[in-house]
């Protein structure tokens, strides 16, 4: 039965051996030449390198997908090994930057590509997960006096830390120099590989094509217990410690303006539930500091919090504007 | 120092030009030091361990082959034995101990500092089984002791595997500190083929695939994975595990053979075997020959009757999964494979575990191969739920979801669309395609193929932004 079924089949594949010819055993002495000697390294570099080529030429970083900005933002990353608080500055951490700092939706709405083709050229960032605006503050005051720009939400007046980011800031602080050295040499390479290359998380690509995966109301329930009533009172408190903090930074030199970087419509109502919208405008108004808010602007977001790349750089778009026409914010 | 980190490859520059370029004693005292260099960059003290192991080895071997008598020689053996599994057991397992025994202060963050702080020295497990499998080499006459402290120490040392293998034997390395190989072009080109190999696996699929797989675990605790999502978690790590050592493994044997090394292979496309017994021949080889030679051989092997054989299986394969940590979930997976193991020989399924070159007759033979294969997959993966599940009711809640959920409600294939992170499996599943048309068709692994794959993967490496590095799997066992 078995050889009637063969006979009738034949085999699946017919067997390789004989035909399969190895560049390993070549036929001419060129032939072997090539394969055996350099050859194929020149061969794989050559086709490599114009293939990344074609990528760089094909890639318009001008061009945000729906899902990624195309920002090839970590140009430095700057640790503060002598804070007590571990984070790190992406993009330019010189002292006649400006320093944008504020929780996860700053990395996600500060193109600092767009800010850049606006005219605002050198822009660090310094930013956490749900980091609150005052650990980042006392972080960005053992730098020199600069221009700040400081993004505002509730959520990083006072929210409680996941412990899961705890845990990581943990880890960080545990770093041995030589790990710190190791990290330092990884993100220079990342670096230049970001400026020649263009890299994209390629997840997060596959995402931009299809769209499936933006939830707007993903981060509603998130925002919700964050912002919860018995969390409410301590926001007023924190704002007045903020205000005090400001003023202060503003005394030893630093120029500061304020923006609220804007959301999805369910977590924007979720944080006007809890915080009136118009308490930030009237502590920047006491400061004499300028306040842009951006909320209600109607901004696409793939969890209801952080913006789409589109969106992004039509939000840094307008920051960038804004601060152009402020005092002391002109490019430098 | 880990292999996907700049300092790394501008480390290698310098021990490459030093042991090509330096006269030979000058060039195995260089990367003896660069070695060291290598082991202590992140944690120097337990430089001091590695020394002691290697000293203990050394002089036992030495005092082992100079006697003739049985009950002096045997001594010695126990001594040394008992001091590198002393020792291994002390770091590895002294947790594991006192959490059974209920001495850990209820774990968890009521646990005392020293415990909760506790730290497994890098690389033990490996190099502690290196140094073992030397004094019983000498112990067998199978091997003559080493004439040199300081060859033994490199062979100990040597930077390539140290830290996480391959498990190398003393007499497979030392011959090759005799003298330097010379450095033909085929071998270079083969050396960076396998790096770059190592480097794409690891860098793109097991960093890729870390983050989703994690969260799958986590989820299982909320009881929200839906029996797809709960197949991709095991997959996945399955995956994941593979790239992130066989990978280690290829950049390790890569970077030993740009030097003129030639190391053992670690990994054979491990997920296209027929049966367990063949699985452990692809798996982590290096691991399994030591398992078989030193203790599944030493217990008797399969020479003292069926029910003798089975037994051993079962003891080496617990010992195995004890091996690679402290958690009776790595028992459990052990235990798995070595049931798995003796069911297969009782039943007579291992037979043909060679798989090499076999022909292929025909449609029913082909599927009846894959059928096999399929079997084996499910039941390696069903072995790394346990493995990588923290605990056993994580470990149960996850095949639960896999095995019976799908009975009672939706399968939630809609997770494969909302998933563009499966196509980290493409290269796996690549690579394990492109070995059984080598091993069953007879398509050759030339230079031009070598080629193409090594395009894709530096294109792969260089425009992939993997976010955050994790470190290798294996560096903890």
């Amino acid at each position: 039965m078995k050889s009637f079924i063969q006979r009738l089949l034949g085999p699946v594949w017919p067997r390789a051996e004989s035909r399969a010819r190895s560049t390993n055993t070549p036929r001419t002495r060129a032939h072997r030449g090539f394969w055996l000697g350099p050859g194929p390294i020149g061969l794989t570099v050559t086709i490599a390198a114009s293939l990344l080529l074609g990528w760089r030429v094909v890639a318009d970083p001008d061009a945000p997908s729906t899902y990624w900005k195309f920002d090839p933002a970590v140009e430095r990353n700057v640790d503060f090994p002598w804070s007590k608080s571990v984070m790190s500055i992406y993009g330019n951490a010189d002292a006649d930057s400006v320093l944008v700092v504020g929780d996860s939706r700053t990395s996600s709405a500060v193109s600092l590509r767009v800010l850049h083709r606006e005219g605002i050229a050198d822009v660090g960032v310094l930013w956490g997960a749900l980091a609150q605006v005052r650990h980042l503050l006392r972080a960005a005051r053992e730098l020199p006096p600069r221009r700040l720009v400081v993004c505002l939400s509730p959520a990083s007046l006072n929210s409680p830390q996941l412990p899961r980011l705890v845990h990581m800031l943990e880890l960080e602080r545990r770093l041995s120099p030589m790990q710190r050295i190791d990290r330092r040499l990884d993100d220079e390479l990342d670096v230049l590989r970001q400026r020649l290359l263009r890299p994209v998380e390629i997840n997060s690509w596959l995402r931009g094509r299809t769209a499936e995966d933006v939830q707007p109301r993903r981060q509603e329930g998130l925002y919700d217990g964050l912002l919860r009533p018995e969390n409410r009172p301590a926001l007023d408190e924190r704002l007045a410690e903020l205000q005090v903090e400001l003023a202060a930074m503003r005394k030893e030199g630093w120029t500061i303006a304020c923006v609220r970087l804007p959301a999805e419509i369910g977590v924007e109502v979720v944080e006007n539930k809890a915080f009136a919208r118009a308490k930030f405008a009237r502590m920047c108004a006491d400061l004499d500091v300028p306040f842009l808010d951006l909320f209600g602007g109607g901004y696409a977001t793939t969890d209801g919090s952080h913006l789409l790349g589109a969106d992004a750089d039509r939000a840094s778009t307008h920051i960038a504007r804004w601060l152009r026409g402020l005092p002391g914010f002109e490019s430098r | 120092m880990r292999f996907d980190t700049v300092s790394f490859w501008l480390f290698f520059v310098v021990a490459w030009s030093a042991w090509r370029f330096l006269p030979l004693r000058g060039a195995k005292l260089a990367t003896l030091a660069l070695s060291l260099f290598f082991y202590a960059w992140w944690r120097p003290e337990y430089l001091g361990l590695l020394g002691f192991s290697a000293l203990v080895d050394y002089f036992a071997a030495a005092r082992i082959h100079a006697s003739s008598s049985r009950r002096v020689r045997n001594t010695w053996l126990a001594a040394a034995l008992t001091l590198n599994l002393g020792l291994l057991a002390f770091f590895k397992y002294t947790p594991l101990v006192l959490q059974t025994i209920g001495l850990d202060g209820g774990g968890g963050e009521t646990a005392p500092s020293w415990l909760a702080d506790w730290v497994v020295p890098v690389g033990i497990s490996f190099y502690t089984f290196q140094t073992m499998s030397y004094t019983l080499d000498v112990h067998a006459r199978r091997l003559a002791p080493c004439g040199s402290f300081l060859d033994f120490l490199l062979y100990v040392a040597f930077f390539p595997q140290l830290v996480a293998g391959p498990i190398v034997r003393a007499r497979e390395f030392l011959p090759q500190l005799d003298h330097r190989r010379p450095l033909t072009w085929q071998r270079v080109q083969v050396g960076l083929y396998e790096c770059i190999c190592g480097l794409g696996l690891k860098m793109v699929v097991a960093d890729g695939l870390a983050p989703h797989v994690d969260s799958a675990f986590h989820a299982v605790r909320s009881g929200a994975l839906s029996p797809t999502a709960a197949w991709f978690a095991a997959i996945g790590f399955g995956a994941q595990i593979f790239a992130d050592f066989a990978g280690y493994s290829g950049i390790a044997i890569g970077v030993a053979r740009l030097m003129g090394f030639t190391m053992p292979a670690n990994f054979r496309a491990p997920y296209m075997s027929r049966s367990l017994s063949e699985f452990w021949t692809r798996w982590h080889m290096t691991l399994s020959r030591w398992l078989r030679d030193y203790l599944y051989i030493g217990l008797g092997g399969n020479r003292r009757g069926p029910l003798r054989t089975y037994a051993n299986l079962l003891i080496t394969m617990l010992l195995g999964g004890l091996w690679h940590g402290a958690s009776w979930t790595y028992v459990a997976w052990g235990a798995l494979h070595g049931v798995g193991l003796a069911i297969e020989r009782l039943s007579g399924l291992d037979r043909r575990k060679s798989g090499r070159r076999d022909p292929v007759p025909g449609v029913g033979d082909f599927t009846l191969r894959l059928g096999r294969i399929a079997v084996v997959f499910v039941f390696v993966h069903v072995g790394w739920v346990f493995f990588r599940a923290p605990t056993f009711g994580v470990a149960t809640t996850l095949l639960e979801r896999m095995f019976v959920a799908p009975f009672q409600g939706s399968l939630g294939l809609e997770f494969i669309a909302r998933s563009p992170h499966l196509f980290l499996l493409l290269p796996v599943i690549a690579l394990h395609a492109g070995q059984a048309a080598h091993e069953w068709y007879g398509l050759e692994k030339s230079a031009a193929r070598r080629v193409v794959v090594a395009v894709a993967w530096i294109v792969l490496i260089a425009l992939h932004d993997r976010g955050a590095s994790t470190p290798f799997l294996y560096f903890q066992f």
